[in-house]
């Protein structure tokens, strides 16, 4: 694929995101409730005429359409208007939380990949042998334990029974790297700080792991199941007529073919991962994105609650975007 | 292009075959998919190895590479390459002898070839891991070296170079730039010479091909055909050819092998066979091809199927269908036993099918 098709593609998302914030817009705009209640806390505290002043000055006595093409000409500015909870612009609460959620995605990814792909491979090359069997039964306890419950597991284990790992947070207040990114991990590199960088991953074990593992057990299976199907195919035969080494044949011929499937499974769950994970989130006490959402949803925040949908939305529009770009990498038969 | 008799006698066999048995294990019985199969091959000679599919002739190949795959596996016999029992040896050594002295080319490139890798990539990559086979320091850190760098001797450019080349020698145009093209950018004609490329990679002494031409248009199979006839010319490999088609056979080949149901069932020179068919089966696979411009020739096909091969019946496996089965046919396994020359058929009615060949 060249850049000009991936250009192409790219904008095709264009009007696929409009519709969303539509959408979005939309289902906000219908929700029962009044905003303006929410802000002032409770009926009576401040009295009628105020209310449609408030109201009127915020713009939400204007027809549908009217308000719909604000909140869009909002979006564009990057303003995604004012939480009405915290007084704050929500970009700037979104932003705050982002890098959290982003660092807990790619570790539980990587801790997805580090035991789903092998495992996988190996029990689809060594088909009904121990290790096989063994993974069979650790993909249905990795899919059958919800990620709370054995969230809660760990904290019992590693954080009060052997008190070996840290259970919440992100970072024990004022051990924070200098800000770069905002990735503690990444900044903790970049900033040659070594002992935020410990503090940064162990504070990261147990929330990536616990999301982690029952992402793998998903991910494994399906790499199970097509790395199953490509050993049977003629070329894997000749490539061992070749003489190469059944490593060779795995890791050289089979992996690239076996993980197109894979590739879909793991963008979409990163799409999912980066709208923050709720529960694993809030069980950790993980400052990230899902747990703003939580409280937001909790406090009626509409402007927060409706920001995070649109950008889970765009997040999974994207994540599928690339899904189909990496496809046509690993697989040269794709076109678009 | 025929051996001389007296070559085919005096010299050493290159690959001989003796008592070969091959069998699946299945859940619905034992499948015997080679069953006490012997033949030799001789240095420079091509053999054919004809047969309905599912007689054990693709199983033969396969057994001779070592690369029957589960719930398949060499139950007896020996299969002697330049002297020395193929089944004996251990994965390791059949690994260094795979792709190097023993090639083996398949029927449909299409699925043959890798998808997702670039041609160069495939045929380089036969070409460097045999260059590496003489390092072959044990232990897990010579395992690590040859999986990170399988050649050792034979640099990229190197490779490359060869590649070019052997694509250059299978008459494909531009090599150069075929090298970086994906299998499904080449046409069938086109793959399948690639495909014979990559058996070329290592100079084989011995060349399995299993159906070369059967997925191929017509046109494409005689420029294939005559491909592998100047490989055989030029380079003296000797060639054992897998396939459904007389035509192939008549065409190529010095001497046949006719299977059925896992065993040989008449093995003759090409002409010997052609002229005096012996064996019914043989027969009836000669009268099943359509001649063009004979109408007075009449396809006769032989009736029924290739008994299934975990149930097959008593006595001779033909004798279900052959015209000229009687009980004792049904009761007792006919041996394979040299008739002239060179000549060997397996049939109680040998007697009864010299006259009805000459109607054939």
């Amino acid at each position: 694929m060249n850049i000009a098709q991936v250009i192409t593609r790219l904008l095709q998302l264009i009007p696929v995101i409009i519709g969303v914030t539509f959408i979005v817009f939309s289902l906000m705009y219908l929700t029962p409730g009044d905003p303006v209640e929410v802000m002032f806390g409770g009926e009576g505290a401040v009295s009628e005429e105020d209310l449609a002043r408030i109201r009127r000055e915020l713009g939400l006595d204007r027809p549908f359409f009217e308000q719909y093409l604000r909140f869009l000409g909002g979006l564009l500015r990057g303003d995604l208007g004012m939480s009405l909870v915290q007084r704050q612009p929500v970009a700037r609460l979104i932003a705050g939380r982002l890098p959290a959620t982003i660092e807990l995605t790619a570790a539980a990814i990587l801790v997805s990949l580090v035991i789903a792909i092998p495992a996988g491979v190996i029990s689809a090359v060594r088909r009904y042998s121990t290790i096989d069997k063994l993974g069979t039964l650790g993909t249905l306890l990795g899919v059958s334990m919800p990620d709370f419950w054995l969230g809660l597991v760990f904290i019992l284990l590693f954080g009060i029974t052997w008190k070996v790992l840290p259970i919440s947070g992100r970072m024990p207040f004022g051990m924070e790297p200098e800000h770069v990114t905002g990735l503690f991990v990444v900044d903790a590199v970049l900033t040659r700080d070594w002992v935020a960088l410990k503090t940064a991953l162990r504070h990261l074990a147990l929330p990536a792991i616990t999301l982690g593992t029952s992402m793998a057990a998903l991910t494994m299976r399906v790499t199970r199941s097509s790395m199953l199907e490509v050993v049977q195919q003629d070329y894997i035969t000749f490539a061992r007529a070749k003489g190469l080494s059944g490593t060779q044949v795995v890791l050289g011929h089979a992996l690239k073919n076996a993980l197109i499937p894979t590739v879909t499974v793991v963008t979409l769950n990163i799409g999912i991962l980066l709208g923050g994970n709720m529960i694993v989130e809030s069980v950790f006490a993980w400052p990230g994105l899902g747990r703003l959402v939580v409280d937001s949803i909790y406090n009626r925040d509409y402007t927060v609650v409706q920001a995070a949908v649109l950008i889970y939305a765009i997040t999974y529009v994207t994540m599928n975007f690339l899904a189909d770009v990496l496809y046509t990498v690993l697989n040269p038969r794709v076109r678009f | 292009m025929l051996p001389d008799t007296e070559r085919t006698i005096n010299a050493e066999p290159i690959l001989d075959v003796r008592n070969l048995r091959t069998h699946f294990f299945t859940d619905r019985g034992v499948v015997k998919a080679v069953d006490g199969v012997s033949f030799q091959l001789y240095p420079g000679e091509t053999v054919g190895v004809v047969g309905e599919s599912g007689c054990g002739k693709s199983m033969t190949a396969a057994s001779i590479m070592r690369l029957v795959s589960h719930p398949g596996r060499i139950v007896g016999g020996e299969i002697l390459f330049m002297g020395e029992d193929l089944v004996r040896k251990s994965e390791r050594e059949m690994r260094r002898l795979r792709g190097n002295q023993l090639a083996m080319i398949f029927q449909d490139p299409l699925t043959t070839l890798n998808p997702v890798l670039k041609v160069g990539r495939q045929i380089t990559e036969s070409i460097r891991v045999h260059a590496g086979d003489d390092r072959e320091d044990g232990g897990f850190f010579g395992w690590l070296r040859r999986l990170l760098d399988p050649s050792g001797r034979i640099s990229r450019k190197e490779a490359w170079d060869r590649a070019v080349d052997l694509l250059r020698q299978v008459g494909i145009p531009a090599p150069d730039e075929r090298m970086r093209a994906y299998p499904h950018e080449m046409s069938g004609g086109m793959r399948q010479r690639v495909m014979i490329a990559i058996a070329l990679a290592c100079n084989p002494v011995l060349l399995l091909a299993d159906e070369p031409t059967t997925a191929l248009d017509v046109t494409i199979q005689a420029q294939i055909l005559e491909l592998m006839q100047d490989i055989k010319e030029k380079r003296g490999t000797s060639i054992l050819l897998i396939t459904h088609d007389f035509g192939v056979v008549s065409e190529f080949c010095d001497r046949v092998i006719v299977m059925y149901a896992g065993k040989i069932v008449e093995q003759a020179p090409l002409d010997e066979l052609l002229d005096n068919p012996r064996h019914p089966y043989t027969q009836g696979l000669l009268a099943s091809i359509p001649r063009l411009g004979d109408k007075s020739h009449k396809v006769r096909p032989i009736k029924g199927i290739v008994p299934e091969l975990h149930d097959l019946p008593p006595g001779c496996s033909f004798s279900t269908r052959c015209p000229l089965a009687d009980e004792y046919c049904g009761r007792v396994e006919p041996e394979l036993e040299e008739i002239a020359p060179g000549h060997l058929v397996a049939c109680h009615k040998v007697d009864a099918t010299a006259a009805g060949a000459k109607g054939a």
